[in-house]
């Protein structure tokens, strides 16, 4: 886990937050970490802390550590296709009024709007989409960059 | 089947399971993210068969469940229909119950407050 200022981990990533969601860039703490489930749990781990010292109740924390997972699951398994060879940015800034969280992997990115509503009938029982639509459900905003392999994520603390 | 670990200060897993005439009774406490889904996933489907079909699932104590844990519910109640027995689930989380609504996997699978009333349900 590091801070790096410009490498191959960049390819698709913004390192500005959508309009909107609050926080300037230089507020941003950023980590690159290997592209692995349990280097990501750290990054996750620092997030969760930083909602707990600002005051984040419980239920919202469920919530983001929801989407967060499911954010940094993506991003291991499908965007970087479990290649350990590449990296995962995380970048977050964490207010008493709100959690902004970036997550992005080396991966060619996709198409979220193709991705099928996993709660319709005939969805139901198939895994498929479900992580994608727990972020939308549990976060204030959540944004793909252009290449699809960059989201932002915001949750306001209300 | 006992098992129950912390790590990297993951939140504790702990699952143990009891028979019932024909269903297991299984009590996961703590939660179910993504160093425990597989493992979760691979337990469940260990249990169903033509003489043990039924499944409740007593999540009580469960504080916590991601997207793969519910995708191994949802494998669990398939395998239990198709042995002609069902899956059932007991909790009285407010956020697990939230997050069941949500997904609508509360449309595939029965939740009620206690597993005892998910055992009377399955009689």
């Amino acid at each position: 886990m590091r801070s790096r200022p410009s490498d191959s981990a960049d390819i698709g990533v913004s390192h500005h937050p959508p309009s909107g969601f609050g926080v300037r860039p230089q507020e941003l703490t950023r980590l690159v970490a290997p592209n692995t489930l349990r280097a990501a749990k750290e990054p996750e781990e620092r997030i969760l802390t930083a909602l707990r010292n600002n005051g984040f109740r419980d239920e919202i924390i469920f919530g983001v550590k929801l989407a967060l997972e499911e954010a940094l699951t993506n991003a291991v398994k499908h965007g970087n296709r479990g290649d350990a060879s590449k990296h995962i940015t995380v970048s977050y800034a964490v207010t008493p009024e709100r959690a902004v969280i970036m997550v992005a992997d080396e991966g060619p990115g996709f198409a979220p709007d193709c991705v099928p509503d996993p709660t319709l009938d005939e969805n139901l029982e198939r895994p498929c989409g479900r992580g994608l639509m727990l972020m939308r459900a549990y976060m204030t905003r959540v944004e793909y960059s252009e290449t699809g392999n960059c989201v932002w994520m915001l949750r306001e603390n209300r | 089947m006992d098992a129950s670990r912390e790590s990297l200060g993951a939140a504790t897993y702990a699952v143990s399971t009891r028979l019932e005439g024909a269903t297991h009774v299984v009590s996961v406490t703590g939660s179910i993210q993504w160093e425990h889904a597989d493992e979760f996933q691979d337990y469940l489907p260990t249990l169903i068969n033509a003489e043990t079909p039924n499944l409740v699932l007593d999540f009580s104590a469960l504080k916590f469940i991601n997207s793969s844990g519910l995708s191994a519910l949802l494998a669990a109640h398939r395998q239990a229909r198709e042995h002609g027995g069902e899956l059932r689930l007991a909790t009285k989380q407010g956020d697990i119950i939230r997050l069941l609504h949500i997904t609508r996997v509360d449309a595939l699978i029965q939740v009620h407050e206690t597993p005892e009333d998910a055992l009377a349900a399955i009689a």
